[in-house]
């Protein structure tokens, strides 16, 4: 990046009335991390946006909301009854880029590997984006593409609201690297819940290995309704490894990563089952 | 082992620069680049093999801004080798400044000297080149194959000393030895095994990447502040390079953010003495992590067969390796790596009836170099498992069979003398080796005993251990040499001044204790200088693991020098013979404990009162040894059988180096060493495109361990005395990195039955093993 100025604005209208009127001349930043990755070397004024009081987590209406520029290391730290995004956290790259990353940087651009898109698809977030016209995108809607698509010049993302988990709900999460600091090569989540004995309601979703972070509606169609175990697991997952065309990176195969989603579904499923039924801290 | 009463040697005392570097003070060259420098930029082949039909630097040189462009038209054509070895090199002189022939991705074609990084980038942009793409050598197998084309067509390229060299079929050098009969040995054997190994392209990775600036002083001489482990080397290949007299060369060697060997070797000091020359002005290049991944150095990939046959009591009946090596695009250090293969390894077990073959051939990839290990690793990882493959099928506790079989004290190899660096050896007998005991150690540490076969482990998550034995040396006797000078201070400091090179060990920390043991005096009142080669006395510089044997050496004998001068000054201040006083706590005192003198007043003495003289002297020394450091290495893994994932628990590293002169920086060496190794085995990687490109040239991509990956580590420093070395000390810094690649391999197998038999040690590997379909084994 080629920044050729720094605004510090310290109000959220004032720093969208600054964003919008500079269109495409400015960019919001926020840990200013991502700028490691870009090639874009076009002159942008850079309009920070961690004065504008839109960090920290709260409980509101039973929700989390977590301020866009939280930075990850807080996600890492907090801890409350249903709250599972610090085992996401603890798996984001290295303590380095937690301190400065926040989590809404980590979601308004996303890579194959990006963490944070996977674990809110699962927990099925809203995305709160204030703009001209505020609005509140579900994770479906908000991960379909490529997320900087819904902002217009002086939209920001302001929020993130995520369901806690209640009794009876599991939470699994598995990324696939090579060392403690890698990217991703394979990431799956699993939220599920059951009830008399069946699961009940079940998200699971993919990233890395894959273009874009996918729900893996097979596995969820096979599941929902029967009653977990191994067997049915391992059959759910290979229903899911239809439903995507599985990439490999960093020297691993296509097959390999196949073949690895077809372990790391089940691990998923299993650690979400076992947490559902109690037996996992 | 007699304890030994050693004042400051063997202790683990501050290192002399630690609080400097702990401050960031100014230590580094990037620290030292003087505002004005001009910025150097290589404009860089994307191609594996080409040749250059066309180049115009006319717009580039004319851009403000920018002070010279260099390429093939416009500076000298001599030949040279950019190996930093002794004189003659055994590696060939096969390198250009610039060439107008391509040899692979990454390969020079013009460089620029701007004011600024970016209109150096800019002009690079500005350079018009057309190519003539040709056929590429980019895989080992391939470089002899009749009809392949031929790298190195230049008429220049040449061997410089007498050992094969045939330019004409890619082959950059060859080493045979036969010891006995081998085939014999193979037919006499009750069991054997005949495997191939492949060891995959690495790279050193120092944080402190190649750099190097350089100026012309009023006498009209180039003074070069580098990043080098080879400040002598560096002056006397410069020199040729550019075809100026060493007298108008200098080299400083500041603080180094490490080595491991990639800083023996003249990567970018030519140019930037030629830019310097060009523009007259200051001038600073450093290479970005893509170029230090691409065009400085790596390890020597290699493709090995090794052969061990064996007798059911566990008599090794014959030993052979064969090493086709890979040196890439020039054949840097690649006959002294393929010698270390042999002589580094194959010693470490008697045996009559011993082959060994080494053959480097020219490939149109990165270029091997020097790298902490130097051929022992590669070898290590194919023998070390072999040992393993070889115990199972005469049922045999592989620790048994290596306890058997190990060279011990007393012994000796006729590897020896008929295997030298590029040259006949020298015979020696091991005079120290406690590699017994740290068997016994390392294995007590990881819990040998509990070790099962695979065929007796259930479950998805299975555990191993595997273990691995290794030998290196200290220095290369009858080649290396080392100088020191030492002179004393008013104050009864001393200037130690040193050839060698600390790039980061803590050597210059280590040899101001062996003068300050030798002297009688404290560590602080040693100020150490090194290197620089108007300053300082001659030294081979940091390889082979010499620098404490070698260099300490040298210290050694100066200080003792210095002390006899020392002790004839103190007795005639005390009116006393020498013979009657000694030296204790920096003063010369009697023996009779009546009289005594400071240093200091002993300095005052000599330079302003009677017999007035600067007490101080220089000494050199080479050696006629290279005892050997012993290590035994265990690992403990739980490998995933469903994913292969390997899971490294546990690493055991006990070692004998003689004594540690330092033991915090021996440990140190051992434990940096020992996790290179493991994350050389376990993750990196160059992947190439079909095109001969490197596609994963960051830390990104090519993934190192860091402190968050390590596994619960142990180093056992086990102590013996080595009576060739000073106060009985040999090499450690080297002999770790050679032990993961065959103890992690071992421990797989011993996990889940899979023979991993090239690196790294991917899940997916693991996961072709467990399915039986393991690709065979062939290079990158
Ligand atoms: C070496 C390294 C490795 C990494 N590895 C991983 C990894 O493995 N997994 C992972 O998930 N992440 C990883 N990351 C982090 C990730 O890629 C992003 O760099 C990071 O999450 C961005 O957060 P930030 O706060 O620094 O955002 P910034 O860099 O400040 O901004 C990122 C982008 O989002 C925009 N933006 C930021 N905040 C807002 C907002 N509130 N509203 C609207 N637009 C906004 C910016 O304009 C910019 O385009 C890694 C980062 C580094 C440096």
């Amino acid at each position: 990046m080629n920044y050729t100025d720094f605004k510090t604005p310290t109000r959220l209208d004032e720093a969208r009335a600054l964003l919008k009127e500079l269109g495409d001349a400015a960019v919001p930043v926020a840990g200013s991390t991502l700028h490691v990755f870009l090639r874009d070397e076009t002159p942008r004024i850079a309009v920070d946006i961690t004065r504008l009081g839109l960090d920290g987590i709260r409980r509101e209406e039973g929700n989390f909301e977590i301020g866009a520029t939280t930075r990850v290391a807080e996600l890492l730290e907090f801890r409350d009854d249903g709250w599972v995004l610090d085992r996401v956290a603890d798996a984001f790259v290295s303590q380095t880029v937690r301190n400065a990353a926040t989590v809404g940087g980590s979601i308004v651009r996303t890579f194959p590997w990006s963490d944070f898109p996977v674990a809110l698809l699962v927990l099925n977030a809203s995305m709160i984006i204030t703009g001209d016209s505020d609005r509140v995108v579900d994770a479906d809607t908000y991960f379909a593409s490529q997320p900087f698509h819904h902002f217009q010049p002086g939209d920001l993302l302001t929020a993130i609201r995520v369901p806690p988990l209640v009794a009876g709900e599991g939470f699994g999460y598995h990324k696939e690297r090579r060392t403690g600091s890698d990217f991703s090569r394979l990431t799956l989540a699993a939220r599920l819940d059951v009830r008399e004995g069946r699961v009940g309601g079940l998200r699971i979703a993919a990233g890395s290995g894959v273009p874009l972070p996918t729900r893996l509606t097979a596995v969820e169609k096979a599941l929902v309704g029967a009653r977990p175990g191994p067997k049915k697991f391992a059959e759910a997952a290979e229903a899911g490894l239809e439903e995507v065309r599985w990439r490999g990176s960093a020297g691993l195969s296509d097959d390999y990563i196949r073949h690895l989603a077809s372990v790391r579904i089940v691990d998923v499923l299993t650690q979400a089952y076992e947490e559902a039924k109690g037996e996992r801290s | 082992m007699k304890k030994r009463n050693f004042k400051v040697v063997n202790k683990p005392l501050r290192k002399i620069d630690a609080m400097t570097l702990a401050l960031g003070k100014p230590s580094y060259v990037g620290d030292l680049k003087p505002r004005d420098a001009l910025i150097i930029k290589m404009l860089t082949s994307p191609h594996a093999h080409a040749r250059i039909t066309s180049i115009d630097i006319s717009e580039a040189e004319q851009m403000p801004g920018v002070h010279a462009v260099l390429y093939y038209g416009n500076v000298p054509r001599i030949v040279h080798t950019t190996a930093g070895q002794g004189y003659p090199e055994p590696s060939p002189y096969d390198t250009f400044m610039f060439d107008s022939k391509m040899r692979f991705v990454g390969d020079r074609v013009a460089a620029v000297a701007a004011e600024t990084e970016k209109i150096a980038e800019a002009a690079l942009k500005a350079i018009k080149v057309e190519y003539e793409v040709l056929p590429a050598v980019l895989h080992i197998e391939d470089a002899m194959k009749e009809g392949a084309p031929v790298i190195h067509d230049e008429p220049e390229a040449r061997a410089v000393i007498p050992v094969p060299y045939d330019k004409d079929r890619n082959m950059a050098a060859k080493v045979d030895m036969d010891i006995g009969e081998f085939e014999k040995g193979m037919a006499e054997a009750d069991a054997t095994v005949d495997h191939r190994f492949y060891n995959h392209y690495g790279q050193h990775c120092p944080v402190e990447p190649h750099v190097s600036m350089a100026w012309v002083d009023r006498e009209d001489r180039i003074i070069i502040t580098t990043s080098t482990q080879v400040p002598f080397h560096c002056r006397r290949i410069v020199a040729q390079t550019l075809g100026i007299p060493v007298r108008r060369v200098r080299v400083i060697k500041p603080r180094i953010g490490g080595g491991f060997g990639a800083k023996q070797e003249i990567v970018l000091e030519d140019v930037v003495a030629m830019m310097a020359l060009r523009t007259r002005k200051p001038v600073y290049w450093e290479y970005t992590r893509k170029e230090e991944f691409i065009s400085a150095r790596t390890r020597h990939p290699m493709l090995m067969r090794i052969r061990i046959g064996a007798k059911r009591d566990g008599t090794i009946t014959a030993l052979g390796l064969d090493c086709l090596s890979n040196t890439g695009w020039n054949g840097s250090q690649g006959l002294t790596v393929v010698c270390n293969c042999g002589s580094k390894v194959l010693p470490l077990y008697r045996c009559e009836h011993i082959h060994f073959n080494g053959t480097v051939v020219y490939t149109n990839l990165p270029a091997g170099g020097a790298y902490r290990g130097y051929g022992a690793t590669q070898a290590a990882f194919a023998l070390e498992c072999a040992m393993d493959e070889v115990a199972e099928k005469i049922g045999m506790d592989p620790l048994e069979f290596r306890a058997m079989n190990h060279i011990k004290s007393g012994d000796t190899s006729p590897i020896f003398r008929a295997l030298g660096e590029g040259r006949e050896g020298v015979d020696q007998a091991i005079t120290s080796c406690e590699l017994a005991r740290c068997i016994k150690a390392g294995a007590r540490e990881i819990g040998w005993r509990k070790r099962k076969p695979h065929s007796d482990k259930k479950g998805r998550f299975r555990r191993g251990l595997g273990m691995a034995c290794l030998m290196q040396g200290s220095a290369i006797p009858e080649i290396d040499m080392g100088a020191a000078t030492l002179k004393m201070n008013e104050d009864g400091s001393f200037n130690l001044l040193l050839g060698a090179t600390d790039l980061g060990t803590g050597s210059d920390t280590v040899l101001a204790q062996i003068a300050a043991e030798t002297l009688g005096t404290d560590l602080e009142q040693i100020i150490v200088y090194s290197s620089d080669t108007d300053m300082t006395p001659f030294d081979v510089g940091a390889y082979a693991s010499s620098t404490t044997y070698l260099s300490g050496q040298a210290v050694q004998n100066v200080a003792e020098k210095v002390r006899k001068q020392i002790l004839k000054v103190g007795a005639e201040m005390l009116d006393r013979k020498p013979s009657e006083v000694t030296v204790q706590d920096s003063k010369v005192v009697e023996k009779n404990g009546e009289g005594q003198v400071s240093f200091s007043e002993i300095a005052l003495y000599s330079m302003y009162n009677t017999n007035q003289f600067q007490i101080g002297d220089i000494s050199s020394k080479i050696v006629h040894h290279s005892p050997p450091p012993f290590a035994a290495h265990f690992a403990e893994v739980e490998v995933d059988t469903l994913t292969g994932r390997v899971q490294l628990i546990k690493y055991v590293a006990a070692a004998d180096c003689g004594t540690p002169i330092h033991p915090k920086l021996a440990e140190g060496q051992v434990e940096g060493a020992v996790m290179n190794g493991i994350t050389y085995a376990m993750t990196e990687q160059y992947l190439f495109n079909d095109k001969g490109r490197m596609t994963n040239p960051g830390f990104g991509e090519y993934k190192l361990f860091t402190l968050r990956d390590l596994p619960e580590m142990k180093t056992i420093l086990v102590p013996s005395y080595e009576k060739t070395g000073p106060y009985g000390a040999k090499s450690i810094a080297e002999i770790g990195i050679n032990g993961p690649m065959p103890a992690i391999g071992n421990a797989i197998y011993n996990a889940c039955g899979v023979r991993l038999r090239s690196g790294p040690f991917t899940a997916e590997k693991v996961w072709q093993g467990l399915n039986g379909n393991l690709p065979e084994v062939k290079s990158e």
